[in-house]
Order: C-alpha cells, then sequence, then structure tokens
C-alpha cells in the first residue's frame, strides 16, 4: 500500500492477513497452520491482466506499458529468476476475487491518502499465491509523462512500488519523515518500498535502490546468487531482552549501498541477506519514521523506546555465509 | 656469467657443509655480481584514512535536491608492527635487486559520527591481515669500499594483499616505495650486519575505496646476513 501523504489508517480490507516472515528482509507472510510462509510465487511467469480503465493523462495502454516496465524493472535485478507475462486488457476490475491478477485504476475516494494497494488470494494448504490485484486509487492526479508532471503521481514510480508488494515484499523503514498535520512526509528516502511516497510530480522512485534490491533477491535469488552474497545475522537487546521490531541497517563504505530488516521476534533476532561479501557498519533505530502498521500486523508488538545505536565492530560479510553474532546492546530513551 | 656459476656452486656448498664452506669461505669488501644478502626483521608500518562517505537517503525532490545523511563514516587502517624479509641479488657492486615480502594485522575501523538522529558516534573494529610483496632496485652508495657503514637508496612497487577478518574475503592493491637506510656491517668481510631504513610507500587499492594513492610511512631495521 502506498499513501499520498500518509495517515493512520488501517490496512483496506481487500488484503488478506499479513504476518511477518521469520526471515531476513521484511516479507509478506501469511501463517499457515501456526507455520509462518513468506509469500511468494511457485508459477512463473506471473500472467497478469490489465483493467482497461484510463484516466485523465494516462490511457490503458499507457497503464499496461507503464505496468511492463515496472516488472521488468524487477525481474531485470541480477541474481534473481523472476518473469511476467501480460495476458490481456480486460474490463473486470482489480478488486474481484476471480483467480486472475488484475492491475488497473479504481476509484476510491473514501481513501484519500491511499494511492495504490496491493492483495493476494493465497493457497491455504500451501502457500501459494493464486491471485495478487493492484489498483492505483483514480481519486488522485496521475501521469505518465517521462519527466513527471507537477501536482500529479507518477504511475511508474508508484507501480513499481506495488508490484513490488505483488512479489512478496514488504515495506522498507529505510526512510526520514516529519510529522505534518494529518499525516508524515517524507524527508528523505532509500528504498521504492517505503510506505509514504514522495511528492507528486517526482519520478525518483522508478528506481529501485540497493534495499530494494535486496529485497527481490532475498525472495527470488538464484541458487549461484545465494553463494556469491551473504548476510548478517544477532540480536538487538536492551536490559537483556531482546527488542522486537527494531530496524537494523547494514551499511557497506565501499559500494555506499544501505540495507536494513528489522528484528522480527521476541528474542531480538535478525537476518539481513542479500548482501555483497565486504565489511559493513551496523546500526539499529527504532521504527519510528512511518506508522508500524505499515510494517506489521496490529498483533506485532513493536518496541519504538530505545535510542539509535551503532554496534562497535566491523561486521565482515563472507561470501555465501552468514556473519552471525551481532549483538547489538541499546539503551531506554 | 662462469664466475657467477662458480658463486653460486660455494653457496650450496655452504648451504649443505657449514663447516666446510667456513673453510673455504673467501671473504670480500665489495659485493660482485651473483652475491647474495637475506634481509630478516621487523618494520612499522604507518596507517592511513582510506574512505569518508556518508550514508545517504535520497532527499524527496519535491522539497530539495541532494542527500540527507543519515550518518557518516571514515574508514582507516591502523599502523601496526609487520615482519619484513628481503632477499637481494647483486648485479654488481653498486646495484641490486631485491624482492621483499611484509606481512601484518593492522586494525581496520570505521568512524561513525554526525548521526541524524543522535546515535553516539563509535568506531567501529575489526582487524587485517595484510601481505606486502615488493621489487626494488637498490643502489649502494660506495659499494662497501666505505668500511662498516654502507648507506643505499631503493626504489620499486608491489603487490598488496588484505584479508578481512573473518570472512576470509580477499581485497588486493598495488603500491610504489622509495627508502633509504644503512646497513651497517660487524665485520670487514660483510657477512653480517644490521639494516635500517625508512620508507614511503604510496598504496592504492585494496580495502581503501577513496581511489587515491595513500602515503604510508614505515621504518625498521632487519639483520642482514650476505654471502
Ligand atoms: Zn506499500
Amino acid at each position: 500500500m502506498r499513501r499520498g501523504v500518509a495517515a493512520a489508517l488501517a490496512a483496506i480490507a481487500a488484503c488478506v492477513m499479513f504476518a511477518p516472515a521469520l526471515d531476513a528482509y521484511l516479507k509478506l507472510g501469511t501463517t499457515i497452520n501456526g507455520r509462518v510462509l513468506s509469500l511468494h510465487w511457485t508459477q512463473l511467469p506471473i500472467r497478469y491482466f490489465v483493467t482497461d480503465r484510463s484516466v485523465a493523462e494516462v490511457t490503458s495502454q499507457q497503464l499496461q506499458q507503464t505496468i511492463a516496465t515496472a516488472f521488468s524493472t524487477w525481474a531485470a535485478v541480477p541474481g534473481v529468476s523472476l518473469s511476467s507475462q501480460f495476458a490481456g486488457f480486460t474490463q473486470v476490475g482489480p478488486l474481484d476475487n476471480n483467480n486472475l491478477t488484475v492491475l488497473g485504476f479504481e476509484n476510491r475516494p473514501q481513501l484519500d491518502r491511499v494511492l495504490g494497494s496491493t492483495s493476494f488470494t493465497v493457497d491455504v494448504i500451501t502457500g501459494d499465491i493464486v491471485e495478487s490485484d493492484i489498483f492505483f486509487n483514480s481519486a488522485f492526479a496521475w501521469s505518465a509523462a517521462a519527466g513527471g508532471e507537477t501536482g500529479r503521481f507518477d504511475i511508474g514510480s508508484i507501480a513499481l512500488h506495488e508490484i513490488g508488494h505483488l512479489h512478496g515484499m514488504g515495506h522498507s523503514a529505510l526512510g526520514e519523515t516529519q510529522l505534518i498535520a494529518g499525516g508524515r512526509r517524507v524527508i528523505a528516502k532509500e528504498a521504492v518500498m517505503f510506505p509514504i511516497a514522495f511528492a507528486a510530480g517526482t519520478v525518483a522512485d522508478r528506481t529501485l535502490r540497493a534495499d530494494d534490491i535486496a529485497g527481490i533477491e532475498d525472495i527470488y535469488g538464484t541458487s549461484a546468487f545465494r553463494q556469491s552474497s551473504g548476510s548478517i545475522g544477532g540480536h538487538v537487546t536492551k536490559n537483556g531482552s531482546g527488542v522486537q521490531g527494531a530496524h537494523v541497517i547494514a551499511f557497506n563504505p565501499k559500494t555506499g549501498k544501505l540495507v536494513a530488516g528489522f528484528t522480527l521476534s521476541a528474542d531480538g533476532a535478525f537476518t539481513i541477506a542479500a548482501l555483497d561479501p565486504g565489511f559493513y557498519v551496523v546500526r539499529v533505530e527504532p521504527l519510528d519514521d512511518a506508522d508500524v502498521t505499515s510494517f506489521f500486523p496490529g498483533s506485532f508488538n513493536v518496541d519504538l523506546s530505545f535510542q539509535p545505536a551503532f554496534y562497535d565492530k566491523v561486521v565482515v560479510v563472507p561470501r555465501g555465509g552468514t556473519a552471525s553474532g551481532v549483538e547489538l546492546k541499546v539503551v531506554p530513551k | 656469467m662462469i664466475r657467477a656459476c662458480v658463486l653460486a656452486l660455494l653457496c650450496l656448498l655452504w648451504a649443505a657443509t657449514p663447516a666446510f664452506a667456513q673453510r673455504h669461505y673467501i671473504p670480500s669488501d665489495q659485493p660482485t655480481f651473483g652475491t647474495l644478502e637475506v634481509d630478516v626483521g621487523g618494520v612499522w608500518t604507518g596507517g592511513a584514512s582510506v574512505g569518508t562517505v556518508p550514508a545517504d537517503l535520497t532527499n524527496n525532490p519535491g522539497s530539495g535536491s541532494g542527500s540527507f545523511v543519515l550518518f557518516e563514516t571514515q574508514t582507516r587502517v591502523g599502523s601496526a608492527p609487520a615482519f619484513d624479509g628481503a632477499l637481494d641479488l647483486f648485479l654488481s657492486r653498486h646495484l641490486s635487486v631485491e624482492g621483499g615480502v611484509q606481512i601484518s594485522r593492522p586494525a581496520l575501523t570505521v568512524r561513525n559520527a554526525k548521526d541524524a538522529e543522535s546515535a553516539p558516534d563509535v568506531t567501529a573494529r575489526s582487524s587485517l591481515t595484510q601481505y606486502l610483496i615488493t621489487g626494488s632496485l637498490v643502489y649502494h652508495l660506495g659499494g662497501g669500499a666505505a668500511g662498516r657503514l654502507q648507506p643505499f637508496l631503493s626504489g620499486g612497487a608491489g603487490y598488496l594483499r588484505q584479508v578481512l577478518e573473518g570472512g576470509g574475503l580477499i581485497d588486493t592493491g598495488n603500491e610504489v616505495h622509495v627508502a633509504g637506510g644503512v646497513r651497517y656491517w660487524f665485520n670487514r668481510s660483510q657477512r653480517l650486519g644490521l639494516r635500517a631504513d625508512a620508507r614511503v610507500s604510496l598504496q592504492s587499492g585494496g580495502v581503501a575505496f577513496d581511489n587515491k594513492r595513500h602515503t604510508i610511512p614505515e621504518g625498521g631495521a632487519a639483520l642482514a646476513w650476505r654471502f
């Protein structure tokens, strides 16, 4: 889901229930028979339809081309095995539950801060994605212009974000925001999958960042990729107890890449996967730059009451292995 | 050429049977073509900052351009003592070619500072195992005739190999160097002495990522054995 200015809104009803998968990058997951399974496509190519519905400044053909570009952008990430296929235009809307993956415009004026949303139908036995639909809220002004248009949201940027969800990716927290009346405004971010969009008129989110790339590689990385990349694992603790929902950032000074993950269990365990081998510094911060519900279900207890901190060792990520034992101790705010 | 072969044969015999060699060794004040020298000792190598980069986020284009600095990092390879070994082959009494190796374990540190959310500054630490393999041309002033003290000048290039702690990852680079020093021979046969030198090594690559050559001062001493 992508919010224009963002506010404390609940997830829309069309979404299935998500649970954070107990793994590296925040992936969408679902609980089946008590087990958390990360959502991903097992049948490739992903066949999708586009609703034959235009809005001002964006025809259905332009929307289809934009969507195809966004799928291609994700599939072009090195080391992933992904493919998609445009199956045709349809009169069916993107919110119909019909075992077809449909993307298109839908007018939802009541969702006055939601630019787009992705929903899933999941096989409750296997956890496989059966259907995933994306709607772009035509209550907003859209543009498909190459350089963007003042006052209009870029459909290419928002499509790239939503199609990241469609592939099973959750939100990234690599961003800084400020509270404004009625919500939050992005100051800066370093992930297309950050839950709050840049301002209307900009096209900066047509380009995947290191965090997005690591996220998709974590889900769809080939075995060769996994043998050539590495990960960081450890815990975040406060007064001896695990910190759940902490945002852990790995920065490679040599490449300038920022990749992040979360502590996803009560003992404060985290893993950051799909990293280039090399040396990293690790930083932890509370998840306080977007609504917690943008990342986790309401039942997930997130500890926001600690000070940001750096790890006091340089972490060397090996090729094909894990730099484990990264124990980050934080102090209460 | 014949002389070189004879010298080499003498060396082999000496190595195999020291008592025999000692009896037949012909002392000389001056090295000649084919004379070898082994130096083994220690060197202090200076440290260098190898890259200063911010952890950047992209500013919201709607309100400004450029980057938002989440925090800044300064990466440094520290100073460290090193094992230092060299083998010289004399081409004439003034000139020798030298192959050398240095092995050290400097600290790799990253200073994290200026955090946007006021995380306290921290210097994160690790270490490297560093190998520097060099080749040099050495000019011996006075050619040994001056007596016990024998100054020299040298210059050359090298291959840098840095192994990161724990991960087994290897970064490679190169270096060029100039050096000057002096040998002090314990006797006029110039078989055994001390070598002291100061060097400037200009290194690039390896863990460094600032695309600069880093000036590393070095100073060392070694036991020199010529035969
Ligand atoms: Zn989203």
